[in-house]
């Protein structure tokens, strides 16, 4: 949303006041645009001969290029009901690959930031565009840029633009006039992920403070536009006035609603009562594809000049609610919706088996689920690690790996940049049971604080940035065991030995490594995704690259799994897992052999899977991210049970009824 | 700065005690054996030319580097605050560490998920020693232990435990 300063002046009364005065509030569903392909941003804003258009920002798809589309008629006229909107103008195709962030001016230029170009883009009214910001970490260099806001006079004039600087771990403001950057990286931000400017009604000046949700950290960081003044509310949690990973910010009669993602719901905190949580509204979707006010992992927030819409992007579901206003200062109490309960251990995105055990990530609880395996169905045995920094907690789980029989677990922490080992204790004997004492956390390393021998760096134009780990796994080299870790950041694969010290870094070209997973033949394969499509490539024991296949089938792959002769490629975008034979000619690639997949709930059908892995009896567990689940098949690739949401679950189990 | 959580739990009624000391050695192989923390063994170390009452020696988990954790009055006490001696040696050379950038004491009870109601630093002496005072063992049951070293980009446990009991 863009400030403007009269607006901003409508706050500077006491917030009791404005309680009083407010017979509204925001929050009443009146519809939902859907078709969309991944919109992770929303803003209000012109677009050609129409003053208030809906811009949105989509990641798309195989079929679609990612890109920013502005859309009509998102107004109360929706009446409740759910439909596709007309487009007005799209810009961004083919020049960004990965937007994040959206903002729009009074005079329709548009603002994007792109988390895989580490770029901020401004997009002219006629459509041209500039690279306002690259990637870097220098002052006016980004990494990872998620959310951008824009500060407006009430003449038009441009006064600052703001960019939630993730992967710096910092908020940056440009100012369009001076062409000046100021960093502010207040009260150890760690991966902001949304801005907005807002006033102050404490000291009567307007839009004069920053509110930046740590997506992280989770909490909501507020300082003034030089860094001062810092004031941090929430922290993580699912109860009322607690956050778990906000994913949007925006402001209207003296609030800051806050896109509380990964509690599925809308938190409205009032800055100038040190954060007090006003209303909320949202719950759950618990039913796949559900809407209507209930959320699935809402991002994006964007409210228009009047105050009078709001609009929440939904990424994974491939739409935006739409919300207008309703009578009462806060919305009437729904006991049957309450929208309270404990975090969503949603299943994956990363899995890992060996030897008993199947290890997946939960991310909202910032836990490993340990599952025993030797079952027909895994069964949670063990929640390990936690929500924190010291050993043995986590920030942001993006990777996992079991190796040696179960016994060792690493798992690859973004939030922290950091590598963790624990020893598992294993015992094929142990009668099936809670254990909550499975595991002894070892060691640690931070990755950013590793040096990677800068003539073993990739020879690219881009600068080598802290990194920032994703997947995980072991192999065996000819100088022992090799710890390989997907660094997301500068987008090669480290190489650790086992004191966990560098050894090497393995390039990919222009590719974006997304998976990896030992090679059936030894070494190592490697997933990754590129703007013309997908790649698995293989190296050897010794680093050296063998093959590069599957680029004629993938598009943009994310998980692999690999027995004896077969290796599976999971594709969240197309719904699919691909699957590739090993021939009998070592020297040649693995051939592509066919797959299986294809949108919706039922047997190997899918929502964005994510990860595969293959347990010791050879079969495949399908890490089904989007549909709360996992799915296992047989070693001849039939399907063979299914675990995780009870609701997203049966589906599979009824096509046996 | 050492970490725990902060979870409060009230109405403990402080019986008779007794605490059953165990060690967790940081030799992987050693700790592959049973459900309890791996080597648990425990020590009645009362010896007039013994180590202290109460003492417990652990590796860490790569054998880099060991610690002796003293409690005051030899024993740990259930719901009362009580301090402990630590000392930290090379493993190699026996020596007393002096090659790291931090230390950090804690103690969680992995059953139940949380940890001490509060943080605890650990906190350099003169003498080359290091004092945690404040901890509290605010529940009956398995408690571990956990020394945590950095040392550059990497941090490294030993860990020991203590059940107490009614």
């Amino acid at each position: 949303m863009v400030i403007l300063v009269h607006a901003a002046l409508a706050v500077l009364a006491p917030a009791v006041e404005l309680q009083e005065e407010r017979a509204t509030h925001l929050g009443l569903y009146i519809g939902t645009i859907d078709a969309l392909v991944r919109p992770v941003a929303v803003d209000f804003g012109p677009a050609g001969d129409v003053d208030r258009a809906l811009w949105v920002a989509e990641r798309g798809d195989t079929v679609t290029e990612p890109g920013l589309r502005a859309l009509d008629g998102v107004d109360g006229s929706l009446g409740g009901k759910t439909t596709t909107a007309r487009t007005l103008v799209r810009r961004g195709v083919g020049t960004l690959a990965e937007p994040s962030g959206l903002a729009v001016s009074r005079a329709g230029e548009v603002w994007a930031t792109d988390s895989a170009l580490h770029s901020l883009f401004r997009f002219t009214a006629d459509g041209e565009h500039e690279v306002v910001a690259g990637m870097g970490s220098g002052a006016g260099e980004l990494l990872f840029p998620e959310g951008v806001t824009l500060l407006e006079s009430e003449d038009g004039t441009l006064r600052r633009v703001a960019v939630a600087d993730a992967g710096n771990g910092r908020v940056q403001l440009f100012d369009p006039g001076a062409e000046t950057w100021t960093v502010l990286d207040a009260d150890d931000l760690e991966w902001p992920s949304a801005v907005a400017f807002f006033g102050d009604a404490s000291d009567g000046s307007a839009a004069s403070r920053v509110a930046v949700c740590d997506a992280s950290r989770h909490k909501v960081v507020t300082f003034a536009l030089d860094g001062s003044d810092v004031q941090t509310f929430s922290d993580w949690g699912p109860f009322p006035s607690f956050v778990s990973s906000p994913g949007g910010i925006d402001t209207t009669d003296g609030l800051l609603f806050v896109s509380d993602t990964e509690n599925h719901r809308v938190q409205a905190f009032d800055p100038n009562r040190d954060g007090r949580l006003d209303y909320r509204f949202g719950v759950h979707a618990i039913r796949p594809g559900e809407g209507a006010g209930s959320f699935h992992y809402p991002r994006g927030i964007a409210i228009d000049a009047n105050g009078n819409l709001m609009a929440l992007a939904e990424p994974m579901d491939g739409r935006i609610q739409v919300f207008g206003r309703a009578e009462g200062h806060v919305p009437k109490e729904d006991p049957t919706r309450a929208g309270l309960g404990s975090p969503s251990a949603h299943l994956g995105p990363v899995a890992a088996a060996s030897g008993q055990f199947l290890a997946t990530v939960s991310p909202e609880s910032h836990r490993v689920t340990i599952h025993d395996v030797r079952g027909e169905r895994p069964v949670k045995i063990a929640e390990l690690f936690g929500f924190g920094r010291r050993l043995g907690a986590l920030r942001g789980p993006s990777g996992v790996w079991l190796a040696d029989g179960g016994s060792k677990l690493i798992v690859a922490d973004s939030g922290t940049r950091r590598l963790t080992r624990a020893t598992l204790r294993v015992d094929p004997d142990e009668t099936l049971r809670q254990r909550p004492e499975l595991a002894i956390y070892e060691d640690a390393v931070r990755l950013d604080a590793l040096e990677f021998p800068p003539d073993q760096r990739p020879d690219r134009e881009r600068p080598w940035v802290a990194p920032l780990p994703g997947a995980v796994c072991t192999y065996e080299s000819p100088n022992g065991t090799r710890i390989a870790v997907i660094d997301r950041a500068n987008e090669v694969v480290l190489l650790l030995d086992e004191v966990l010290d560098p050894v090497r870094v393995l390039s990919l070209g222009p590719a974006r490594p997304t998976g990896l997973v030992p090679s059936p033949r030894g070494g190592l394969l490697v997933a990754a995704a590129g703007r013309a499509g997908g790649h698995v490539f293989e190296f050897d024991a010794t680093g050296t690259l063998l093959h590069e296949f599957g680029t004629d089938v993938l598009a943009q792959p994310a998980g692999l799994a690999a027995r004896a002769d077969r290796i599976w490629v999971t594709e969240p975008l197309r719904d699919r897992v691909e699957v590739f034979e090993l021939t009998d000619d070592a020297a040649a690639p693995p051939e592509h052999v066919g797959g299986f997949g294809g949108r919706g709930l039922g047997r190997k059908r899918f929502h964005g899977p994510t990860d595969a892995c293959v347990l010791g009896d050879g079969r495949l567990i399908v890490i089904d991210h989007g549909n709360h689940r996992g799915q296992i098949f047989t070693p001849d690739g039939e399907f063979d049970a299914g675990f995780g949401s009870r609701l997203y679950v049966a589906p599979l189990r009824a096509e046996d009824e | 700065m050492a970490s725990s959580s902060t979870r409060s739990v009230e109405g403990l009624v402080v019986g008779s005690l007794t605490a059953v000391v165990l060690i967790g050695c940081g030799d992987v192989d050693s700790r592959d054996a049973g459900d309890g923390p791996a080597a648990d063994t425990t020590t009645e170390t009362s010896h007039d030319d013994g180590p202290p009452k109460g003492q417990q020696r652990a590796t860490s988990s790569r054998s880099t580097f060991d610690f002796t954790i003293t409690p005051d009055h030899g024993s740990y006490p259930l719901n009362e605050p009580f301090g402990v001696t630590v000392e930290l040696f090379d493993h190699t050379t026996g020596e007393r560490l002096t090659e790291f950038s931090e230390a950090t004491i804690d103690a969680r009870m992995p059953a139940h998920k949380h940890g001490m109601k509060h943080d605890v630093e650990l906190v350099p002496r003169p003498d080359g020693t290091y004092r945690a005072e404040n901890m509290l063992f605010h529940m009956v049951g398995h408690w571990e232990i956990h020394l945590d070293v950095t040392r550059g980009a990497k941090v490294e446990r030993a860990q020991t435990s203590v059940n107490l009991e009614f």
